[in-house]
């Protein structure tokens, strides 16, 4: 199932943490969260950075789906998702297309698959700081 | 049963070599004494010839033949000697003048006999002659004779005796030696036998050889397993030509060793027979308890195999619950920020972000879990670590503030870590937002002591701006005073704050107690 496919009007915060980064570019995020309150919170993060959630799906073959028909700049998936898992779902986008990607997710263990351009590994609960850090370093092109 | 053959084995190769050394010194030490006795027999044998010789050389023939006292005298001779038979006198042509045999002198004539001849030649000394079968008696028998010379030298005559074998004959029986020796008196001129001795049955040993020229010698066996050859000891006679052999046959030294390791095999068999079923048994114990040891270290296999596929079970599922945890805890981080998001109340924002940092705090403990596969203890100083990573890359402190962490070898279950942590994370978090103001640099140090009873005592000490004047713990109103307090009471602990130098947090706590500590 697909969430969100459309644009979701954010409130920019004052708070100093939840700073809206204006980026140099702004990318096409494809989501992978089965939890509709974190991919919430996920792509209010990314809208108030600038980017644009071109999808948010919670499993395996929507996220390949998708993938293949938004062409995404990033994606920030979750490992477990409500079908199948992050790590396949990237591995098979990875044959078509290279994607940097980086995983948020509850698993402590994670193996790096070679085949896929992980550009970071967030651990849940994550700290916005993080996150954006991790967001804004992959677009300028140093992740 | 293996240590029983090998025993009763040697036993039996040890009986046969002690038999055959037997016959050896029975066979040797026989054919001495008897050479020895034949010696002695013959000699006085001898010593009779020579008398009878003596007592002829005074008279002719003719006077001789009627003389009834020469005739008492040499019957006295041959009396004396139960071992001569008869003496016998012959003239030169090898007529008999003279016998103890009977007196009429019975008529015969010695002229072809051997130890005529030899002596009519020449001097032959003591002639031994071969068996004959005596004429006048009919009995098998052999000679001694003697020359009879004139004065002048010339043949005049033999003197001769017969032996009685039949003294040899019983003397040899009588002997009664171990393995039934063979005993022969043999002629040294050609070998014939002329008595031969063996128990019983039929002679066992066939002719056996004599080494011409040697006085005495001994074959034996040549190995322990030599099934035929006898044991031959043999002598000669001194200053006879004469042999006694004494020989043991290799049949009898076999019979003699069977009848004295059948007793042996008895015991062995009745040992054996007694432990054959033993033994069996012992066999079939040790096959038992290998197919005993089989099955169980087939069973400990199996075991090992449930206990660590249930272990990785339980790994699983203890890994699954935190991320369960850690996936909630996000979800609430993530509704906390959404909400803060939404307020345009900087408290409420501040609030709510504080919520979500102690969200934190708490999440740290089951990242720690979760990473140190100890699934139930957090490591105290680890946390401490991360924890104050996270809050001085929060509140953007590193480089100005240096945490120190001195809590040793700390463990603590889940029950207990998560208080505590969060007990921690308040009063770091008040001393990273309120101790170094205006870029203001120090230490905050954290101690763990062990004390009596149980007891511990944590301390949260920097050297910062110290607590606000007219702070109060104890009535502190603040939520974060308050969660201090509560937590603390899970603890079985007691907190104090002092001002010195900086601001000091003391809490000392035991979580096992049933009442909070005495400050």
């Amino acid at each position: 199932m697909v969430m969100f496919r459309n644009r979701f009007s954010s409130q920019l915060s004052s708070d100093p943490r939840l700073l809206a980064v204006k980026s140099s570019h702004r990318a096409q995020v494809l989501i992978m969260e089965d939890e509709p309150l974190v991919a919430l919170e996920l792509q209010i993060l990314l809208e108030d950075m600038g980017h644009q959630v071109c999808a948010v799906v919670d499993t395996e073959a929507d996220a390949v789906r998708e993938a293949d028909a938004t062409l995404p700049d990033l994606v920030i998936a979750d490992i477990q998702l409500r079908q199948g898992n992050g790590v396949r779902a990237m591995e098979r986008i990875a044959g078509r297309r290279e994607v940097p990607v980086i995983f948020v997710s509850g698993n402590h263990t994670f193996t790096p698959n070679p085949q896929i351009r992980t550009a970071r590994f967030i651990a849940k609960p994550f700290r916005v700081e993080n996150l954006r850090k991790a967001v804004a370093d992959i677009i300028a092109g140093t992740g | 049963m293996l240590v029983i053959v090998t025993a009763v084995s040697w036993q039996i190769y040890d009986n046969r070599r002690n038999l055959v050394l037997e016959a050896e010194r029975t066979t040797g030490n026989a054919a001495f004494f008897l050479a020895d006795h034949a010696t002695r027999l013959f000699e006085a044998s001898d010593l009779a010839l020579l008398e009878a010789s003596n007592a002829v050389k005074a008279a002719d023939w003719d006077t001789l033949s009627k003389d009834l006292v020469l005739w008492e005298r040499l019957r006295g001779l041959s009396d004396r000697f139960p071992y001569i038979d008869n003496i016998w006198l012959n003239d030169s042509s090898g007529q008999l003048r003279m016998s103890t045999v009977a007196l009429p002198t019975p008529p015969s004539n010695a002229s072809d006999r051997d130890i005529f001849l030899a002596q009519r030649e020449a001097d032959s000394g003591l002639f031994v002659g071969s068996l004959i079968i005596g004429r006048v008696t009919n009995k098998p028998t052999f000679l001694l004779s003697r020359r009879l010379s004139a004065d002048d030298g010339g043949f005049r005559g033999v003197v001769s005796l017969t032996i009685d074998l039949e003294y040899f004959t019983s003397f040899y029986g009588s002997l009664d030696l171990r393995l039934d020796p063979v005993i022969t008196m043999r002629r040294a001129a050609d070998g014939s036998i002329l008595t031969r001795v063996a128990s019983g049955e039929p002679d066992p040993l066939p002719d056996l050889p004599l080494p011409q020229g040697s006085a005495a010698g001994m074959t034996t066996l040549s190995h322990v397993a030599d099934w035929t050859s006898p044991v031959h000891a043999f002598r000669k006679v001194e200053r006879l030509p004469l042999y006694i052999s004494v020989a043991v046959a290799n049949e009898h030294i076999t019979r003699a060793w069977i009848a004295e390791i059948w007793i042996y095999w008895v015991v062995a068999g009745a040992a054996g027979m007694a432990l054959w079923p033993l033994s069996t048994m012992a066999i079939r114990q040790a096959a038992a308890d290998r197919e005993m040891k089989r099955d169980l270290e087939q069973r400990v296999e199996e075991r090992t195999k449930q206990l660590t596929a249930a272990n990785a079970q339980l790994e699983t599922l203890f890994q699954e619950v935190h991320h369960r945890v850690k996936n909630n805890l996000q979800v609430i981080t993530s509704l906390l920020r959404l909400q803060a998001a939404r307020s345009s109340d900087r408290e409420t924002k501040e609030s709510l972000q504080k919520s979500v940092d102690r969200v934190h705090a708490m999440s740290l403990v089951h990242h720690l879990l979760y990473s140190s596969k100890e699934l139930t203890d957090v490591d105290f100083a680890t946390y401490l670590g991360q924890l104050s990573d996270n809050l001085q890359s929060a509140y953007g402190t590193e480089g100005q503030v240096a945490v120190r962490i001195e809590v040793g070898d700390a463990w603590f279950p889940l029950n207990h870590a998560i208080p505590l942590c969060l007990i921690v994370n308040e009063v770091l978090s008040n001393a990273f937002k309120h101790g170094f103001p205006d870029g203001r640099s120090g230490t905050i140090r954290i101690t763990l002591t062990d004390q009596d009873a149980g007891f511990r005592e944590l301390v949260v000490m920097d050297d910062g701006a110290g607590l606000p004047d007219g702070f109060d713990a104890a009535k502190g109103k603040g939520l974060g005073m308050q969660i201090i307090r509560s937590l603390a009471g899970q603890l079985g602990g007691t907190p104090t704050f002092e001002n010195s130098p900086g601001a000091t947090f003391r809490m000392r706590f035991n979580p096992d107690s049933e009442t909070p500590a005495s400050p």
